[in-house]
């Protein structure tokens, strides 16, 4: 949470004038309200996301590395990779649809927002990868 | 994820015919396909509601943001811990916002929305959740903010 820290802002005063400055006015536009995304993401993004999937599903460790980079296969050990399996493998198996909600920026990577909606008709789950020269270098599921 | 456990049926099988039955070949599942999400955004009354908990927020108005919520999202949402979301997040609601919708998600008996809001600032954007939930209020449901997750 310290991305969000306050920062304070000292304000200098020229004694000599005897003139408190005052604060500018600001007049805040209320928040805008739009839909996103209006498409879907780069090719090599689907690819990731569906070979990810792909190899949950399989239970596929091997494959599921390939997609990352050296920082992605370092962290997803054999032990969250099977964890990932026994929660998702089952329910991928009978089909799903994955839909795109857009990209999130968290410098100094872009994150990839998708549902996947399953066919047996439970609940849905929202999911992140972040990639890196085509490669990803993270993801969470929600 | 006990809801997703497997059902096994048991098929009988008539002895007397000594024919075995066996199961159907399941159609092979559809290769996923990736499909662009809503197209339209929620209603003002859902619209208005995350406002208003995002100008609480802002505020560091804890009677204000309880206002709305679930008891128990109230009860796992203490005044504490709500001032270090102020903290964090209420400076940069402050200097400005847009709020981007980017789709919903089915969540057992909730309904979830999911956001992106884009800080004038421009600096990292956050992923907001709103799960509403209908709780009986008197003699109609009203439908109450059960969890609000920033990530």
């Amino acid at each position: 949470m310290k991305k969000f820290a306050l920062a304070f802002v000292s304000a200098g005063v020229a004694v000599s004038t005897f003139v408190l400055a005052q604060p500018p006015l600001t007049v805040r536009t209320p928040p805008q309200f739009e839909m996103a995304p209006g498409k879907l993401p780069e090719k090599p993004v689907q690819d990731a996301i569906l070979g990810l999937l792909t190899a949950i599903e399989a239970d596929d460790y091997a494959n599921f590395l390939r997609i990352g980079d050296d920082e992605f296969k370092t962290d997803l050990t054999k032990e969250k990779f099977t964890r990932m399996v026994e929660i998702t493998a089952a329910r991928l198996e009978k089909g799903y649809n994955v839909i795109y909600f857009g990209d999130m920026k968290k410098s100094p990577y872009t994150i990839y927002l998708w549902k996947l909606s399953f066919k047996d008709g439970g609940r849905d789950v929202l999911g992140e990868i972040s990639l890196r020269d085509d490669k990803v270098v993270g993801i969470f599921i929600h | 994820m006990k809801n997703f456990a497997p059902v096994f049926a048991v098929g009988a099988v008539a002895l007397c015919s000594l024919v075995f039955a066996q199961p159907p070949i399941a159609p092979a599942a559809k290769p996923p396909k990736i499909e662009l999400a809503a197209t339209e955004l929620p209603s003002k009354a859902m619209q208005d509601k995350l406002i208003a908990l995002f100008e609480a927020i802002e505020a560091d108005d804890y009677a204000n943001f309880t206002r709305a919520i679930t008891d128990e999202f109230k009860t796992a949402l203490p005044k504490k811990l709500f001032a270090t979301v102020t903290a964090s997040i209420g400076p940069r609601l402050e200097k400005g916002y847009d709020l981007a919708y980017m789709g919903q998600i089915r969540k057992g008996g909730f309904k979830t929305y999911v956001w992106k809001i884009m800080f004038r600032d421009a600096g990292d954007e956050v992923l907001a959740t709103l799960s509403i939930k209908s709780v009986p209020d008197e003699d109609q449901a009203a439908e109450k903010v059960a969890g609000l997750f920033l990530s």
